[in-house]
């Protein structure tokens, strides 16, 4: 039984129109069935959606012109197509429920083996494994029996596949047992084994790997020393050498030259102040020699250098020096002078006493009287200023023993000797010995920063660790030269590296041997050891069918060209294939008369019956040939159920299309027909049920 | 397997330990089959038929 309904909207641009099943076409329709009807009735969509509803999108023999046409009502564009369908098979009890909603694209379809009572989704590999799905339009059938040899080449190519996995499955296992070892020579590999362990224990490296590294700490702190010693010499000597030219001779005499200069500039600076002072107290005095004693004094000298310069300062400004003193005593110790000294005194006395309005007996009041007294002391010390010649005498006195002094310093101020060579020279090895020095210290600050402090060696800790590589090395290392431990530690770490070399061989060896043992082991339990010659035979043999089956393949393409090409027309091969085809036909109606088919010779276009018969192909009517052609696609056979389209059968007669219907109920009646449908073209729309 | 197809098949093969194969093959076409499984019944049926 097939229940179905369907809605399919079509949109014209102008218009949208909506398409469902025609009135004549009953909505309950038997398995086996056969529609006419005038074009555009519908008949070909309820075709097309069956298909749709047995996965006939991915899977079945269809046509790509059919298929094209069934896309057409499923992708998106103008149709658009909504269905639900079931088919149930009365016979088997299977029953397949398939259906699509509008504006999806996606079509379920769910199978039922009891009967329709539960129904789970089947996807279209699966689906295609249980049924056989054929949707056909028969023309040009005699040309088209051709295709019938497409499906032995498909399920030949399906052999060749499985018998080159095959294939690889028995190589892959004559690999595993082939060349298998026994089990005496297993034990020799054990044996072996033990061997070569017991060798790999003795390779004990550590002690030697770390009297290596405690060589080569000691290697590093002794270059270290070595850094630390030249720098500290190169700084050693820098710094002498920079004493010693602080402590020359010359040196020296600079020194004593600039002391002896400071001392006379000292000198000089204190003349130069206290002759100004002289000179101008002098022209207070109206001193009568002052133009004399101003030139005196101006040769002088203005600076030490100057006075060195003279060789000293002249006996004349001495002299000049010691007359304006003589000068000012001789006035200072006169009567007038000395009355000048006592009124200064009085007024120096009564001063303290002013504003007190004293009144003195004989005097009167003290201020009028202090008043007059300054006032002749005034008048009387107009001429000479006893003040002025108090500082003339001071400062003369003063400026002959500073020039005394100065004229005893300059001979014994001796410059020191201006050899700029010499100096430059020195200086010059200054600055090598400085430099060698920078250089010596960059070396160990880069020896220390880029060697020895990864080894955790430093300056802080070299002794330390010298004492440490002597306590682990042995004592005898004191007494050994860089040298010579370098000569230790090449040769010690060549001596590891041969050691190590011949511990990897050995290591390998073992490990070879260890695969070895358990490969062979597990060939010993592999359920093909005992079979080792009856898989050789078989290696041959998949070979040989391999060989058979690619040539097979070569023959095939030369039926479907037509022509037996390089093979030759009495071949074995071919005569399979005309019976295969014979088979598939299994009888045909030729004439009036109907023949049990024996072969189908397509290279040659005749079928051979099993009376010997020869029907030439060409001879053959359409209806006739269409039949033929659509029996060959249902017979098919194997074990799924069929699903059977046939549109346009057209040129068949009733009889011969009762023929095909028969094929239908016999399928039906065996339980392998799901559907079985044709269509053909009418004025009236007519359906016309079969079978169960 | 159509029994048409099966017979075609066995046509190619040109010996019975061939034709074993295709028949083992034919059973188990349209599934996963064990390969070990297939490889034991083929070699029993050689040594059988070497015996």
């Amino acid at each position: 039984m097939i229940q179905f309904d369907y809605s399919l909207e079509v949109d014209m641009g102008t218009e949208k129109r909506t398409y469902n099943p025609p009135k004549e076409i009953p909505k309950e329709l038997k398995n086996i069935f056969r529609i006419q009807g005038p074009n555009s009735s519908g008949k070909s969509t309820l075709m097309n959606i069956i298909a749709i509803a047995s996965h006939g999108l991915t899977k079945g023999k269809i046509p790509p012109s059919i298929r094209s046409r069934m896309e057409e009502l499923v992708k998106p564009g103008y149709k658009d197509l909504e269905f639900e369908m079931t088919i149930s098979d009365p016979v088997s009890k299977r029953a397949l429920k398939s259906s699509k909603k509008k504006g999806e694209t996606e079509v379920k379809v769910r199978e039922s083996l009891d009967g329709g009572n539960s129904f789970s989704i089947i996807i279209a590999d699966n689906f295609e494994k249980k049924y056989n799905l054929i949707y056909d339009i028969p023309e040009n059938p005699v040309g088209r029996l051709n295709e019938l040899t497409g499906e032995i080449k498909t399920v030949q190519n399906l052999f060749l596949g499985k018998t080159r996995e095959f294939q690889r499955y028995v190589e892959q296992t004559s690999n595993e047992i082939g060349n298998s070892m026994g089990p005496e020579e297993i034990k020799e590999l054990e044996d072996k084994l033990i061997f070569e362990e017991e060798a790999l224990k003795k390779y004990n490296l550590e002690p030697e790997k770390t009297e290596l590294v405690f060589l080569k700490k000691l290697m590093v702190a002794y270059k270290l020393k070595e850094y630390n010693d030249k720098a500290e010499e190169a700084e050693r000597i820098f710094n002498n050498a920079k004493k010693e030219i602080k402590n020359s001779d010359d040196s020296k005499a600079e020194k004593e030259y600039s002391k002896k200069t400071k001392e006379l500039s000292k000198k000089v600076q204190s003349v130069s102040s206290s002759k100004f002072e002289l000179v101008t107290e002098a022209n207070k005095c109206n001193y009568p020699k002052f133009d004399e004693l101003k030139n005196a004094m101006d040769g002088i000298g203005r600076d030490a250098n100057a006075v060195i310069k003279r060789g000293g300062i002249p006996q004349s400004c001495v002299d000049a020096v010691s007359e304006v003193k003589n000068f000012a005593d001789s006035i200072s110790s006169s009567s007038k002078g000395e009355s000048l000294r006592a009124m200064l005194e009085v007024i120096r006395v009564l001063d303290q006493y002013v504003d007190k309005n004293i009144e003195l007996p004989e005097i009167g009041l003290l201020d009028e009287f202090l008043q007059n007294f300054k006032k002749k002391y005034k008048e009387m010390n107009s001429e000479y200023d006893i003040k002025s010649l108090k500082m003339i005498s001071q400062k003369a006195k003063d400026i002959i023993g500073w020039v005394a002094e100065i004229n005893q310093l300059v001979p014994t101020i001796i410059p020191p000797p201006e050899d700029k060579t010499e100096s430059f020279e020195k200086e010059q090895h200054l600055d090598d010995l400085e430099s060698q020095y920078k250089r010596a210290n960059g070396n160990r600050s880069d020896y220390v920063s880029k060697v020895s402090f990864e080894m955790g060696i430093s300056l802080v800790n070299l002794d330390d660790v010298i004492n440490q590589c002597y306590s682990i090395l042995g004592d005898e290392y004191k007494e050994k030269s860089f040298n010579e431990i370098k000569d230790a530690h090449d040769s010690k770490n060549n001596s590891i590296m041969r050691s190590e070399s011949e511990k990897n061989n050995i290591s390998s060896r073992t490990e070879r041997l260890r695969e070895k043992i358990i490969k062979e082991k597990s060939k010993q339990a592999s359920p093909y050891i005992e079979y080792k010659n009856e898989i050789k035979e078989l290696q041959n043999q998949v070979s040989e069918l391999m060989k058979s089956m690619n040539s097979a393949n070569h023959k095939l393409e030369a039926v479907e060209r037509k022509s037996y090409g390089s093979f030759q027309s009495d071949d074995p091969f071919f005569k399979s294939v005309w019976s295969y085809l014979g088979k598939r036909l299994k009888n045909i109606r030729h004439l009036d008369k109907e023949y049990d088919v024996s072969e189908v010779d397509l290279i040659d276009g005749t079928i051979i019956t099993s009376d010997k018969t020869i029907i030439h192909l060409s001879d053959m009517g359409t209806g006739q040939s269409q039949l033929s052609y659509l029996k060959g696609l249902l017979s098919a056979d194997d074990n799924r159920m069929v699903i059977a389209l046939f549109d346009e059968v057209s040129t068949m007669t009733d009889s011969t299309l009762n023929v095909l219907f028969q094929e239908f109920e016999k399928l039906q009646k065996e339980g392998k027909l799901m559907v079985g449908m044709t269509v053909s073209p009418a004025d009236e729309i007519e359906v016309n049920s079969y079978g169960v | 397997m159509n029994e048409s197809t099966l017979d075609y098949l066995l046509g190619i093969a040109e010996t019975d330990i061939q034709k074993k194969i295709i028949r083992l093959f034919s059973e188990t076409i349209s599934s996963d089959a064990d390969l070990d499984v297939l490889l034991r019944e083929i070699l029993d049926y050689i040594r059988e038929v070497k015996q």
